[in-house]
């Protein structure tokens, strides 16, 4: 379950990663294949998304909804990022209430790449989970990648997303 | 004469006192069936008619009303010729993901939810398919199956079946939607040479219910076109085919309308009600208008044979009251819509009739006199050797009885489903496989040794695979001995907990098992499984199955009091509208008689299962026979009021009234043929048993109940 809670978040980050309007080029239906680990010696585990996000223009805010599912389990993801004007600062406010609850989101994009780091307390089990999370955009298409905060060189999830 | 029904006439009869008013109110009640017809519904839950008042029906209503949110189960049954490949696996795998997305769709269970027991870098378990499936899957499977733990592993033995079981939310969807989503998915993800199919418990009430509801819809058209056709063929006259068949029809749209008012859906049990009032209204038709042919005069016509209708319509809807004393709140609606509509419909017969009559002009062509010649050679051979006969109709009702009793309460669901659907042989084949498509739930409130005793014992009688419960998890977890804690099942899918572990105190114990009545064999077996749970402590035991079991066989057992009930009451009043004591007894032999004939003849059409339908066919047949009886003894009372003999006033009546009787059974026999092309089963049975009923009734009414009537009287007979 933590591992899917970890898939959930990395999804809503996807709304941070941008080329020139990063928050307007997430706008849409997009599907997600790939894998994610529960933890750093965990298995990979097969992984689909299915997102669907809607960027307002007047407030720069990208509100997300969608699911991500695993072999018998799913979870449902809403969330919403906003950007500002000329600066790389994005926040945002991630809500599964199944899930890990509410999370504040904070990052930064830069040339297409949007990176965070995030940390976050499991309910159901306790256990602290902190991931460097990096998201591209290119050619109509997204992937997530994150890998372990404190020993980043151990991959922990690789998502690829099409429309 | 006109006693007889209760003055009940007197509506057909103001009817034309009035006929602006009468007109108008039946325009204005025309426009209320029209308007209200589209609003029909239909009764998707085909188990919620089996529910009764009961502990085991209020433990699976507790049960249901605890399912949040709502769900319904969609399996999906896959074959291959031969063993999956690891190619094929990593479809399913992935046609399993997708499925997960299909909108209601809360959880898939399959092979690939399958996982290693639990360890400190994979806390939920890894899974048993991993990213990339090679052939090595079998060894896996293998092992795990060597972890004892009991769980269910979704593929057959030979690895040439898998099963999905798919969780929908009915909050958010219908199981029939989902089924068709589930479908279109099938249809592009399933690797080739493969092929799947659906079922399950709601998917199989669903397709009973659809098809049902489009079967009667078509059924009740055609059999009304070809009554109106027989008619026509028959009598030789529009006008008096019109007048005997338009009121029936009104009346059977109306009750149909009336269904819509009291806001009570169709059900499985309540369709057959319209079909009832279509032929009681055809009965009461066809005498009405012979009556009218041959007198020429309404009025007459009305008060003539009007107050026999009246008491036929009475005697069905005491009939209908009678079924309220089975004590089941679920066939209290039945009960109140066939009482209130068989009262409804009688007015609008005779209140349609006596409208149509005025304006209709009858041609002067006599009727066919071959009815008429059959009635009364039928008639003759009765009164002839009346002691014989009746000696004769005594072993016979002796020998039918018996017949009757040697058949056996028996619900087989899988004959409801239509011919040639492929569900039947999916749920033969997952029985096969995986244990069965139905799910015996099995509760107890006991401790961890009581659930674990229990789960051994049914997973002993059951077989391996078919027992779902909390014990399979502490095994998969490692300590068999003690309950898994909350943080333990907390990784576990949630939808799954909640299913084991309602509440603290209590677990319960999923059973996969076959239908319980598909044969004798699996009637023994669901038995075996029953029993081993109740003596290993089970505290409840419910359940689709278990309703199907249980509440099917007492409800069978209610309709049929409802039908004793309902034969010594309409008896009784006949007596008390006659007002004759000895009319009992000539009365219970012809009407008992066809009853048990026809249940008896379920030996030779349907392995002599007595089924609910199959009870209310038997109702319906007794409302026929006396309606027969009771137009014969009316016509008989007015001939030997008017100073016939008892020999003399019956073969008057086989002459005119049985001329009529005869008519009405070859015309409702025409009707009734349709139901014999029908793709559902019951259907089929409960049109056959009609007809068999509609012929013994005419024959003992025609042979017995003349000789009855004639037996020890020579002069003056009275009834």
């Amino acid at each position: 379950m933590v591992l899917f809670r970890l898939i959930v978040l990395a999804a809503i980050l996807a709304a941070t990663a941008g080329a020139a309007d990063p928050l307007a080029d997430m706008a849409g239906t997009w599907q997600g294949s790939g894998w994610a680990k529960e933890t750093q010696q965990g298995p990979q585990e097969t992984v689909r998304c299915r997102i669907t996000n809607s960027y307002d223009q007047a407030t720069r805010t990208l509100t997300l909804s969608g699911r991500c599912v695993v072999p018998g389990r799913q979870l449902t993801i809403a969330g919403s990022l906003t950007g500002s004007d000329g600066a790389e600062r994005i926040t945002g406010r991630w809500s599964s209430p199944d899930g890990i609850g509410s999370v504040q989101i904070v990052g930064i994009q830069r040339e297409g790449i949007v990176a965070f780091n995030f940390k976050a307390t499991d309910p159901a089990t306790g256990r602290d989970l902190a991931q460097n999370v990096e998201w591209r955009v290119s050619d109509g298409a997204l992937r997530l990648r994150s890998t372990d905060r404190r020993t980043p060189t151990i991959k922990m999830s690789d998502i690829s997303f099409i429309r | 004469m006109h006693g007889i029904g209760f003055g009940a006439e007197q509506i057909g009869i103001a009817a034309l006192r009035f006929p602006r008013i009468a007109s108008v109110c039946i325009f204005v009640l025309l426009v209320l069936i029209g308007t209200s017809l589209p609003n029909l519904s239909f009764d998707d839950d085909i188990n919620r008619v089996f529910l009764s008042d009961s502990a085991l029906s209020q433990a699976q209503q507790t049960y249901e009303a605890e399912q949040s949110p709502p769900l319904g189960t969609v399996l999906i049954h896959v074959t291959s010729p031969a063993a999956l490949s690891a190619d094929q696996m990593t479809s399913l795998r992935d046609l399993s993901l997708e499925l997960e997305f299909i909108e209601g769709v809360t959880a898939v269970a399959s092979p690939f939810v399958l996982r290693w027991p639990p360890t400190a870098d994979a806390p939920s378990g890894t899974p048993l398919f991993g990213q990339q499936i090679d052939q090595g899957f079998i060894g896996d499977l293998a092992a795990f199956e060597a972890l004892d733990t009991g769980l269910p592993t979704f593929l057959n033995i030979t690895l040439t079946a898998m099963m999905f079981s798919v969780s929908i939310n009915t909050d958010q969807t219908t199981v029939a939607a989902a089924a068709a989503n589930i479908s279109v998915e099938l249809g592009h993800a399933l690797p080739a040479g493969l092929s799947a199919n659906i079922t399950g418990e709601d998917v199989i009430s669903s397709e009973i219910v659809s098809g049902l509801k489009d079967d009667l819809i078509a059924l009740n058209l055609w059999g009304a076109l070809m009554v109106a056709l027989a008619a026509f063929v028959l009598l030789r006259d529009l006008r008096m085919a019109l007048l005997a068949v338009l009121p029936a029809v009104t009346g059977a749209a109306g009750v149909l309308a009336l269904s819509v008012w009291l806001g009570y859906p169709i059900t499985v049990l309540s369709n057959v009600i319209p079909i009832l009032l279509l032929v009681l209204g055809v009965a009461d038709g066809v005498h009405l208008a012979g009556s009218l042919k041959e007198t020429g005069d309404v009025r007459r016509a009305i008060e003539t044979v009007g107050p026999a209708c009246a008491l036929t319509a009475l005697t069905t809807a005491v009939a209908f009251a009678s079924i309220t004393l089975s004590g089941n709140s679920q066939l209290y609606e039945f009960a109140v819509l066939g009482a209130v509509g068989t009262t409804l419909s009688f007015a609008i017969v005779i209140v349609t009739f006596a409208l149509l009559g005025r304006t209709f002009r009858l041609s002067d062509r006599a009727v066919p006199q071959i009815s008429a010649s059959i009635a009364q050679r039928l008639t003759k051979i009765g009164v002839a050797r009346p002691r014989t006969t009746v000696v004769l109709s005594i072993l016979v009702l002796i020998l039918a009885t018996f017949g009757f009793s040697q058949t056996r309460a028996w619900f087989p669901l899988y004959l409801n489903l239509p011919d040639g659907s492929a569900t039947l042989g999916t749920n033969d084949a997952i029985s096969e496989d995986f244990g069965g498509v139905f799910q015996m739930i099995v509760e107890t409130d006991g401790d961890w040794k009581q659930t674990r005793a229990l789960t051994e014992r049914l997973e002993a009688a059951s077989g391996p695979g078919t027992v779902l419960s909390e014990v399979n998890f502490a095994r998969w977890l490692g300590h068999p001995d003690t309950r898994p804690s909350q943080e333990e099942l907390a990784t576990l899918p949630r939808e799954l907990v909640d299913q084991i572990r309602a509440k603290d105190d209590s677990s319960r114990i999923f059973v996969s098992v076959p239908e319980p009545m598909r044969s004798k064999d699996t009637l023994a077996q669901f038995d075996k499984i029953h029993d081993v749970a109740l003596a290993a402590g089970a505290d409840r035991i419910i359940g689709l199955p278990t309703i199907m079991r249980v509440e099917a066989v007492t409800l069978i057992g209610q309709l049929s009091f409802g039908l004793l009930v309902a034969a010594v009451g309409a008896t009784g009043l006949v007596a008390v509208a006659f007002r004759s004591v000895r009319l009992v007894p000539v009365l219970i032999i012809p009407n008992v008689l066809p009853l048990m004939l026809t249940g008896a003849s379920l030996h030779l059409w349907a392995q002599g299962q007595l089924t609910p339908t199959a009870v209310l066919a038997l109702t319906i047949a007794f409302g026929i026979a006396i309606d027969d009886t009771v137009h014969f003894l009316s016509r008989f009372r007015a001939l030997t009021a008017q100073g016939q003999t008892a020999q003399q006033a019956v073969l008057t009546a086989a002459g005119s009234t049985g001329q009529v009787m005869v008519l009405t059974t070859l015309l409702l026999t025409f009707g009734l043929c349709v139901t014999l092309f029908s793709d559902f089963n019951p259907i089929r049975v409960f049109g056959g048993m009609m007809i068999v009923t509609l012929w013994a009734a005419l024959l003992t009414d025609l042979f017995l109940l003349p000789a009855l009537l004639t037996w020890k009287r020579t002069a003056n007979g009275s009834v």
